[in-house]
């Protein structure tokens, strides 16, 4: 078995999947900051119990997700948007591709805790139902209805038109 | 936008963000200052245990100390009365011993 590269090179390798993962989690960048690096201090101390750079991955995926969770939850106790409260595409917003992409990532990231991480970890990390499932100790069945249940939400909120456009009507 | 659509335009609104710069040095750092801190708290804790020691050992010196004097001193009434008690019984032999003498002769007059 090949020898763990060490922690620096690991770190380095793996930075852009943590703060990803707590970006896109928290939309807010020091947050991400923050999370991200507690989550580095702490393979730091369990870097021992690791013996791949594949296992080493998991392990920081997990603890990002499951950080991120719970600091969403810690979040929402003082005040965050929930998905009601993000506004809905506009026609004219659909023709424009990066207001497009950036209303998708607030619809994202407006998804309650652990529907917004299932889906980061989806499409951020390209995992499968399965993968998910290990990662978060989740039964499959579980994250394939929560999955289908947020994309249909997701849907309804971007084919729905808008309140501007509905008065306007 | 459709459902295929919304599948196909997640990940690319997900898509990897870049850490702010500086971040792998900035966590490099708080590992330093954490060890350091590691290091100071087991150098005072070696300092506290250390007082801790000396304090129990005085304490422990006093009270052997004091118990040894007290034995010393318990001892050395003990030989004061020791030897009271052996002059009383010396002086008591003496009269017992002149007490029969007077007796015999007043028998033998």
């Amino acid at each position: 078995m090949a020898a763990l590269p060490s922690f620096e090179q690991l770190l380095l390798r793996n930075q852009t999947m943590v703060f990803s993962i707590a970006f896109h989690a928290l939309r807010n960048r020091s947050l991400a900051e923050e999370l991200a690096q507690e989550v580095f201090l702490s393979l730091h101390q369990n870097l021992h119990s690791l013996d791949s750079e594949e296992h080493v991955r998991n392990w920081l995926r997990r603890a990002a997700a499951n950080r991120a969770i719970d600091e969403i939850r810690k979040l929402k106790h003082r005040k965050g948007p929930s998905l009601v409260d993000v506004a809905e595409p506009s026609a004219d917003a659909k023709l424009a591709d990066p207001l497009e992409l950036d209303q998708l990532r607030r619809m994202v990231a407006a998804l309650p805790p652990l529907a917004r991480m299932l889906t980061i970890l989806r499409f951020q990390e390209d995992l499968q139902p399965m993968e998910i499932a290990e990662q978060l100790s989740m039964p499959v069945a579980t994250v394939k209805s929560k999955l289908h249940r947020t994309l249909r939400l997701l849907r309804g909120k971007m084919t729905r038109p808008s309140l501007v456009e509905r008065k306007g009507a | 936008m459709d459902s295929r659509d919304l599948e196909a335009r997640l990940p690319e609104a997900l898509r990897p963000v870049e850490p702010p710069p500086g971040f792998a040095a900035r966590v490099l750092r708080r590992l330093d200052e954490g060890r350091g801190r590691k290091l100071a708290m087991r150098k005072w804790t070696a300092m506290a245990a250390m007082v801790c020691l000396l304090a129990a050992g005085g304490w422990y010196w006093r009270q052997h100390r004091a118990a040894s004097r007290a034995a010393d001193q318990l001892s050395l009434a003990l030989n004061i009365s020791a030897r009271k008690l052996s002059r009383v019984q010396q002086g008591l032999v003496v009269e017992i011993k002149l007490g029969r003498n007077t007796n015999q002769e007043d028998q033998i007059r």
